[in-house]
């Protein structure tokens, strides 16, 4: 069997052709961009079921994950801006409501039905959904939220320095603008993280919490800011952690971008309150923009 | 009339420059002042001093004190354009200007107006310049498609309004690498190669690399008159253009800086020093944040694919593709046989020379260690070359069909309708884009929205941020702080002095100092957004400009809310 090639002038055609319907293509793809974006109403109309319906316990996103003009409508509710909605721990929360811009879809558990679609809404170009999540973790304590009861200090020898300034949102360590311990946003694994940021200089950084409640588990994230992710030669740092003095868990971040959870058990800690410490660490401090979050739950 | 027959197709290209120069001119009022821009302003105002100085006391101004003390200002660059922008400031701009609060601009945009201007005349010199290469190589309608396409992609187009230097050393390089080609039977064009490459590394630095690329281009398009025998080594003739460049270029470079006049050697160190050890900015690419050499070398190409409009794009790879593939050539670019000349109607000297200049500045980006930061704009050079092979190219696939029975008219219809249905979707993508033109993206990467989902470079200059001036002149109150994030002092300035912003506006550099903060998407900077919400404790946006509803700039208020 023999296959036959088209005819040489037929072929020679093809160019040709194709770049027409390339012409073609483009020429559509242009006259058609207008008229799919959503109309300002859209957004209003959007905003006004979500806040007609919001409750404790829900947060809110977008898809695509860059979209952004929702936030002048609902901005100021819990909005989590992350790329990879499937891949997200929403354990936090209730309910999940999802502005999907014309074209975007949703993946993972969103799109095979595993997450419960309570929801869904239209609204000239844009859709709505509203997910039921799973049962909603009980956060009995939030690190982040709670730092400016904690009590911050450097161990430097002879004795410790305590970082004892509060401003704003910040416990400031010494006159250098790196020095403190503070609520920061900043990108982990390419999404914004709300954490605490813990540079610790070239002697340890200890933050303590009293009063904290027994829970079941103590969690923990982990990272680097990019550029100290990037930094060459960047030495690991060491989170260690210790309920009523005793560590429970330590945890070696080496020098890579990410946001990594890490997961303890403080059942058999006691009936609490504990005091909880971070002790922070590294054997360089040069560029370990070390950040961490951690709550405990029930 | 006869004069004007014999030199129709340089009335043409006359008349063609005079229309793209008051296309771009007109359209420049719409683009917002880029970072350079900021500095070059700056620096042009600086060395328009020097010029009156010249006029009022010459002793004086050719005094080393005094070149030094107008022309340290931007030195990491060569003076060319900068000069012309002064001259053309000093010609038809407002000079002294004091905008007091509430005061508006003594007229809008007059001085960005008159900055820009040499760089609107190099672009229209750049379109009649390749009007007149694809004409002398082809047909007009070869010419003209090319300058059109060139012209016409929004990335170009975005470049040609802009007071910086990308355009001017582009359209030098095609005039240099033009009077290379004439040269080879002509002293005077030898000369005017030298004096034209002299004038292009007076632009930029990016013209250096032409000279390697016309010595590879002999090597390559004389090759088989190189011999190595018995009777020794025989090599062709040098081209008379290359001593003309090796004298004249650097006397023009010279010549044109003042800077170099009393100390030529620590300024030209510095200078050098500067470029070859430039620091890379960071570079959104696929959703990875270019930082550190080694860069992908796939990078010019992959940009170059989603930034040239589509047509354009596939007409110039498949002259390049007629050129290498000898059987892919034989089925879709083969020449009628009546034809007289080689494949796309080039002799080896053009087709080589063609060749090169469309690939050799994008192979140089390519290269790992070289910094990528700047996107398109660096293989600018390449574009007009790539635009003309894309017209030949074009010209050839039309050659290719039935001939019909009127085929010397079928020919140009057929040309024409086709080229217009190739640059109808540059035309169409320029118009979507409008003047945020560093942030077009073509039809195969989705527009500006598919880009996003690629995770490509949104925007970079900071011009975009004219996108949200109207609001911010409108609702902010009297005396407002306002933190423009990446405008820097410069164009901040300018853009006040111009009207773009009210005067009352006061620039701060500090979010934390600011009522108003103005972030611009950039994702080498996105803590700046970041360290916005923190304050806050919100993301609640005021404002935002968007093209294709991605965010390029968010406007917040940094009051407490209530």
């Amino acid at each position: 069997m023999s296959i036959r090639l088209p005819p040489r002038e037929a072929l020679r055609l093809f160019p040709l052709a194709l770049l027409i319907a390339l012409c073609l293509f483009a020429v559509g793809f242009w006259s058609t961009r207008a008229g799919q974006e959503p109309a300002t109403e859209d957004y209003q109309q959007i905003a006004q079921i979500v806040r007609a319906q919001w409750t404790e316990g829900d947060v809110l996103s977008v898809r695509p994950w860059w979209a952004a003009r929702i936030r002048q409508q609902l901005g100021d509710l819990t909005f989590v801006s992350v790329r990879n909605l499937a891949g997200e721990d929403w354990s936090r929360f209730a309910r999940l409501w999802v502005v999907l811009l014309p074209g975007a879809e949703l993946s993972g558990p969103f799109a095979d039905a595993s997450v419960s679609l309570a929801q869904e809404f239209t609204a000239g170009k844009l859709r709505l959904r509203r997910y039921q999540l799973a049962k909603r973790a009980e956060v009995l304590f939030d690190f982040r939220a709670q730092l400016q009861r904690a009590k911050v200090r450097m161990r430097k020898q002879p004795a410790a320095v305590a970082c004892d300034r509060w401003r704003e949102n910040r416990w400031i360590c010494s006159r250098h603008d790196w020095n403190y311990v503070g609520r920061i946003t900043v990108e982990l694994d390419r999404d914004p993280r709300e954490v605490i940021w813990a540079h610790p200089a070239d002697d340890p950084l200890e933050i303590e919490f009293d009063g904290v409640p027994a829970g079941r588990e103590l969690r923990v994230h982990t990272g680097f800011t990019p550029p100290a992710a990037r930094a060459a030669g960047g030495t690991p740092v060491t989170l260690q952690v210790l309920v009523n003095g005793k560590e429970i868990g330590r945890v070696v971040q080496d020098n890579q971008s990410g946001y990594f959870l890490h997961r303890w058990d403080i059942s058999g800690c006691g009936a609490g309150p504990h005091q909880v410490t971070f002790v922070v660490t590294a054997p360089h401090g040069g560029m370990r923009h070390f950040c961490f979050d951690g709550e405990v739950r029930g | 009339m006869k004069f004007v027959a014999r030199h129709g197709t340089g009335f043409l290209a006359l008349g063609l420059g005079f229309l793209v120069f008051w296309f771009v001119f007109l359209h420049a009022d719409r683009v917002g002042y880029t970072r350079d821009e900021g500095y070059y302003f700056a620096a042009a105002e600086r060395y328009a001093g020097w010029f009156k100085e010249l006029g009022s006391d010459p002793g004086q101004a050719l005094s080393a004190p005094s070149i030094e003390k107008y022309y340290q200002t931007n030195k990491e660059h060569p003076v060319l354009v900068k000069n012309l922008m002064a001259l053309s400031y000093l010609c038809f701009s407002p000079q002294r200007v004091s905008y007091q609060a509430g005061q508006a601009a003594p007229e809008l945009g007059s001085f960005a107006r008159a900055m820009r201007l040499p760089a609107h005349l190099f672009t229209a010199l750049g379109a009649a310049l390749l009007f007149l290469l694809g004409s002398s190589l082809a047909s007009r309608r070869v010419g003209l498609f090319a300058s059109l396409a060139f012209l016409l992609a929004p990335r170009h187009f975005y470049h040609a309004q802009l007071a910086c230097f990308d355009m001017p050393v582009t359209v030098l390089w095609l005039a240099t690498v033009m009077a290379y080609r004439r040269s080879r039977h002509s002293l005077g064009w030898a000369v005017a190669t030298g004096l034209i490459w002299g004038l292009a590394i007076a632009v930029k630095h990016n013209a250096f690399f032409l000279p390697p690329l016309l010595v590879l281009h002999w090597l390559w398009a004389e090759g088989k008159s190189f011999s190595l025998s018995r009777q020794g080594f025989r090599m062709p003739r040098i081209p008379l253009a290359f001593p003309a460049m090796a004298l004249l270029g650097p006397l023009v470079f010279y010549l044109h800086w003042p800077l170099l006049w009393h100390q030529p050697i620590e300024h030209l160190q510095w200078y050098f020093g500067f470029h070859l050890y430039h620091v890379n900015y960071y570079w959104e690419y696929f959703g990875t944040l270019l930082t550190d050499a080694p860069f992908p070398w796939l990078y010019p190409f992959a940009v170059t694919a989603l930034t040239l409009p589509a047509p354009t794009l596939l007409l110039g790879l498949g002259a390049l593709l007629a050129m290498a593939g000898g059987r892919l050539r034989g089925y879709f670019c083969a020449l009628p046989a009546t034809s007289p000349t080689g494949v796309l109607g080039l002799d080896v000297f053009d087709r080589r020379l063609l060749i090169l200049n469309a690939l050799v500045p994008v192979l140089i980006i390519a290269l790992p260690a070289v910094p990528i930061f700047g996107g398109m704009k660096h293989w600018l050079q390449a574009m007009p070359f790539f635009c003309l092979l894309a017209g030949l190219c074009l010209e050839r696939w039309l050659r290719a069909l039935p001939q019909g029975s009127r085929p010397r008219l079928a020919l140009p219809l057929r040309f024409a309708a086709v080229a217009l249905l190739a640059l109808l979707p540059s035309l169409l993508g320029l118009i979507r884009v409008g003047p945020y033109g560093s942030s077009f993206y073509n039809s195969l990467a989705g527009g500006v929205a598919g880009a996003a989902d690629l995770g490509m470079q949104r925007q970079y200059w900071s011009d975009n941020v004219t996108g949200v001036f109207p609001w911010l002149n409108q609702n902010l109150p009297r005396g407002s702080r306002v933190y423009l994030h990446e405008v820097n002092g410069e164009s901040a300035h300018a853009y006040r002095r111009d009207g773009w912003l009210r005067a009352d506006l006061r620039t701060v550099w500090n979010p934390d100092h600011a009522d108003v903060s103005v972030i611009q998407y950039h994702r080498e900077f996105v803590d700046a957004e970041y360290r916005v919400w923190n304050k806050l404790g919100h993301k609640q946006t005021m404002y935002g400009f968007y093209l294709e509803e991605v965010p390029m700039v968010l406007v917040y208020s940094n009051q407490e809310r209530d």
